[in-house]
């Protein structure tokens, strides 16, 4: 309604049967108009003024970018993990890890890990997630968190990411002593991401077939570095990697065997 | 919007004895109609006794009834 003084928006309510208009926002009627045109974006406006020869256009100019809190629970030391191909992306806590929109933050689906108990004060808990690059896997690395930054890795749970935004527990497996001070950072395997992951520890690359639980080492580090690595990155073919930790960084072409100490 | 091929389709009906004003029909569900100091706002229902004459061969069974009106002054943009 566009008055003197006012234009008025008034939205009908389709889920209600009454049809009964509702008042959603008042504006001044700075424009002096009789007629007004607003876009379905709400961002350009046409006015006609009594008299006008012509039509006046407005374009929006400030969005005013409300900010909306879905989650205050504290979520440190958690991870996340976007699927754009899905339209959702997933946050880890202790033992879950939630899935949301990626337009609206709604929770839609959560996920609950069956963690080992712990034998000591640590408790196991998620300590990172990582995804196949089909977007079909989640892998959920868990274990302890100690002291110094350095991680205990007990468990591994492979689930599958249906397109309905469901999911399916693939593999449980429980991690021998061998695998307790790989790094945090996995993937994976680009080739069979349907049976197997990829970790590093310091002293060189294992592919883990999570179907049948076996480990094949695929590389030995020429210089082994002297800590459990923090970060792993891989070439879009997983022919080559870079790996940091706290004291080394490293360049290796798994292909060719090559190595080239970084920081030396 | 009537559609001329489908005149068969249109029916009389009176609604007011007031002069009224713009028009507009939303989503073919209501019926806008803006008087000088007011808004009317009308929906289809259906005439149960129109409905018995329409089984004998005649007329239309719906009808537009006024559910809501706003007192307001000023234009309808739709």
């Amino acid at each position: 309604m566009v008055t003197d003084t006012h234009v008025y928006f008034y939205k009908f309510d389709e889920d209600s049967k009454s049809l009964i208009p509702k008042l959603v926002t008042t504006m001044n009627n700075f424009m002096g108009c009789i007629s007004l045109l607003v876009d379905s974006n709400d961002k350009i406006c046409v006015s006609y003024k009594s008299g006008q020869n012509n039509f006046t256009t407005y374009k929006r100019k400030y969005d005013h970018g409300f900010r909306e809190i879905i989650d205050s629970t504290s979520r440190e030391g958690t991870c996340g993990l976007s699927f754009p191909s899905k339209g959702m992306f997933m946050i880890s806590d202790d033992d879950y890890v939630q899935i949301h929109g990626e337009k609206n933050y709604k929770l839609i689906n959560r996920i609950n890990v069956p963690l080992q108990q712990s034998d000591t004060d640590d408790e196991i808990e998620i300590i990172s997630i990582a995804k196949s690059q089909d977007d079909k896997h989640l892998g959920i690395l868990s274990g302890k968190n100690l002291i110094k930054g350095i991680e205990s890795i007990y468990s591994l749970h492979i689930y599958i990411i249906h397109e309905d935004k469901s999911h399916t527990l693939k593999a449980s497996c429980h991690l021998p002593e061998s695998f307790r001070s790989v790094s945090k950072s996995f993937v994976f395997d680009k080739v069979n991401p349907d049976n197997s992951v990829i970790f590093v520890d310091n002293i060189g690359i294992k592919r883990y077939n999570y179907m049948v639980q076996s480990m094949n080492e695929m590389y030995k580090f020429k210089n082994p570095i002297q800590s459990q690595p923090d970060y792993i990155v891989f070439s879009e073919f997983q022919h080559e990697l870079i790996l940091a930790s706290s004291d080394d960084v490293l360049w290796v072409n798994i292909v060719k065997k090559n190595e080239v100490d970084i920081d030396n | 919007m009537v559609n001329l091929e489908n005149m068969h389709r249109t029916h009389y009906q009176q609604i007011s004895d007031w002069d009224l004003g713009s028009t507009y029909v939303y989503k073919n569900k209501v019926l806008l109609i803006k008087s000088s100091n007011q808004l009317f706002f009308y929906e289809l229902e259906l005439d149960q006794e129109q409905l018995i004459t329409q089984k004998a061969g005649n007329s239309n069974p719906f009808k537009w009834v006024k559910y809501y009106e706003m007192d307001v002054v000023g234009f309808v943009v739709a």
